[in-house]
């Protein structure tokens, strides 16, 4: 198959990005989109152009590495799938394909493709985790989770981190993301102890990292690689407004004063 | 105290005092209808209505209340609507201009709508701006002919048109309200999903066809 390529190229963050076009012709079908951008990349470097900076990992659609906006869309026209998962079988032959970066003003370029998500991090490290005492591995069904409970918490805990819905969002919000993390661990018996403090920690780390309000469009949920539910994202409402009205903690200026080294 | 200053610091607690100040509008703008239906029953009706409107001791305290909380939702509106165009700074170029700068941002524009209504309508039918001396007469009861400015401002042309446009609007903006609303309160279930999207359109539909019904009635005559 045959493509023709407008790709984001930009050195660095602080110089201006543009389009370039690229051909390249004799894709097999079954490649994925990233084995079409390798090929590419041999192709450039052959002829001694620098090669596309894009992320990418795992390659099998569970580590939330790789991004792209496809023609506009993020992970591509397929819906429900990464780009490492996305195949040149989905494009016609001889298609334009554009290929752009995530778009939003908290996850500057750094070059060409690659963003920096460390935002994301930072919001996991304000409170996405649970604290556990170490040691001998629990007995089996100490903490007994019905089905059901655990269906919904896995369904949040498939959030792979990937930043689709920031882009996907006309305001640039992580209301999504944070939502999942929030309702994976508040769902769960081991996420009781931190539950309150966690809320809030993520929601203020959220907003110090400059991400835009949520405004109700909803289109994260469509770009969504893992379909996390949207329904997520009211739940991270109660969560928040319950811990910051009844919470014990809410205004105290650190909630970490008791953790002790 | 410190406690709610903390809360509305963060956007969630911004978007809650959105969702309450809004729905403290939506509940005015029921009541406000139901006031005006008073004009389908007979003018010495309306007129006394709006006479006992006029000369309640409650009616420049509930102003000013009024005055703050469209205040309040209209600073807070302008503050998320600058914070959500700082984060998308460097939004992708691919949608559409119309996209990008009107649907994107519609509740932002339609509440501008919004506003504009209620300057023009304020000027229309309470201070009577640019309106001659049959404004200020009295019904046969001695009491403010309300029902005579509505008649006379809605033969005019114009008044009716800006009137009809901007209340579309409105409605517009009311549309979007009722499932934010709850989305912004905590509460989604998908059991109530559809109940919920046909309340949106059951209050929205309703408030412009209700407000509708008097320049209709005007124009064929029925008042």
């Amino acid at each position: 198959m045959r493509f023709n390529l407008r790709v984001w190229r930009q050195l660095n963050q602080a110089s201006e990005g543009e389009f370039e076009s690229y051909s390249i012709d004799r894709i097999g079908a079954d490649l994925s989109f990233l084995e079409m951008i390798d090929h590419l990349n041999e192709a450039l470097i052959e002829q001694k152009i620098r090669p596309i900076a894009f992320d990418h990992d795992c390659r099998e659609g569970i580590c939330g590495a790789c991004s792209l906006i496809i023609d506009g869309v993020p992970h591509g026209p397929m819906g429900a799938t990464t780009t490492c998962q996305l195949y040149m079988r989905h494009f016609e032959d001889g298609a334009e394909i554009t290929i752009e970066p995530w778009r939003a003003g908290p996850f500057p370029v750094i070059q060409d493709l690659v963003v920096d998500r460390s935002p994301f991090e930072r919001i996991l490290q304000a409170g996405g985790y649970v604290s556990v005492h170490t040691g001998e591995a629990p007995d089996a069904n100490v903490l007994l989770v019905s089905k059901e409970v655990a269906e919904r918490a896995f369904e949040a805990a498939n959030c792979i981190g990937c930043g689709a819905c920031v882009t996907a969002c006309p305001n640039a919000s992580a209301m999504l993301f944070v939502a999942a993390k929030v309702t994976h661990l508040a769902l769960l018996p081991q996420g009781q102890p931190e539950r309150e403090r966690r809320v809030v920690k993520m929601v203020e780390a959220m907003d110090a990292e400059g991400f835009g309000n949520c405004s109700n469009h909803y289109a994260c949920a469509d770009a969504c690689p893992k379909q996390i539910p949207l329904s997520l994202i009211a739940r991270l409402n109660r969560e928040f407004l319950q811990s910051a009205l009844l919470g014990r903690e809410f205004g105290e200026d650190d909630l970490d004063c008791c953790h002790q080294e | 105290m410190y406690r709610l200053i903390h809360l509305f610091r963060t956007s969630i607690g911004r978007k809650l005092m959105m969702a309450l100040t809004g729905l403290i509008l939506l509940l005015f703008i029921v009541g406000h209808l139901a006031g005006n239906m008073t004009i389908f029953v007979g003018a010495p009706i309306l007129n006394s209505y709006a006479h006992w409107l006029q000369h309640s001791v409650m009616l420049w305290p509930f102003r000013i209340v009024m005055l703050l909380v469209v205040g309040l939702h209209i600073v807070m509106g302008i503050e998320l609507a600058r914070e959500n165009r700082h984060s998308a700074s460097n939004g992708s170029r691919f949608p559409s201009w119309f996209t990008r700068h009107i649907l994107n941002h519609h509740m932002l524009w339609s509440g501008l709508a919004v506003l504009l209504f209620i300057l023009f309508h304020v000027a229309h039918l309470t201070l009577g701006v640019g309106a001659d001396a049959s404004f200020y007469q009295l019904d046969s009861n001695q009491m403010m002919d309300v029902y005579l400015r509505v008649v006379e401002g809605f033969l005019n042309p114009w008044i009716s048109l800006s009137y009809v446009v901007l209340l579309l609007l409105v409605g517009l903006h009311l549309l979007q309200v009722v499932r934010g609303l709850f989305q912004t309160l905590g509460f989604y279930h998908e059991n109530y999903q559809q109940l919920l999207d046909r309340l949106a359109w059951g209050v929205s539909g309703g408030i412009t066809a209700g407000f509708l019904s008097i320049p209709v009635a005007v124009w064929v005559g029925a008042v």
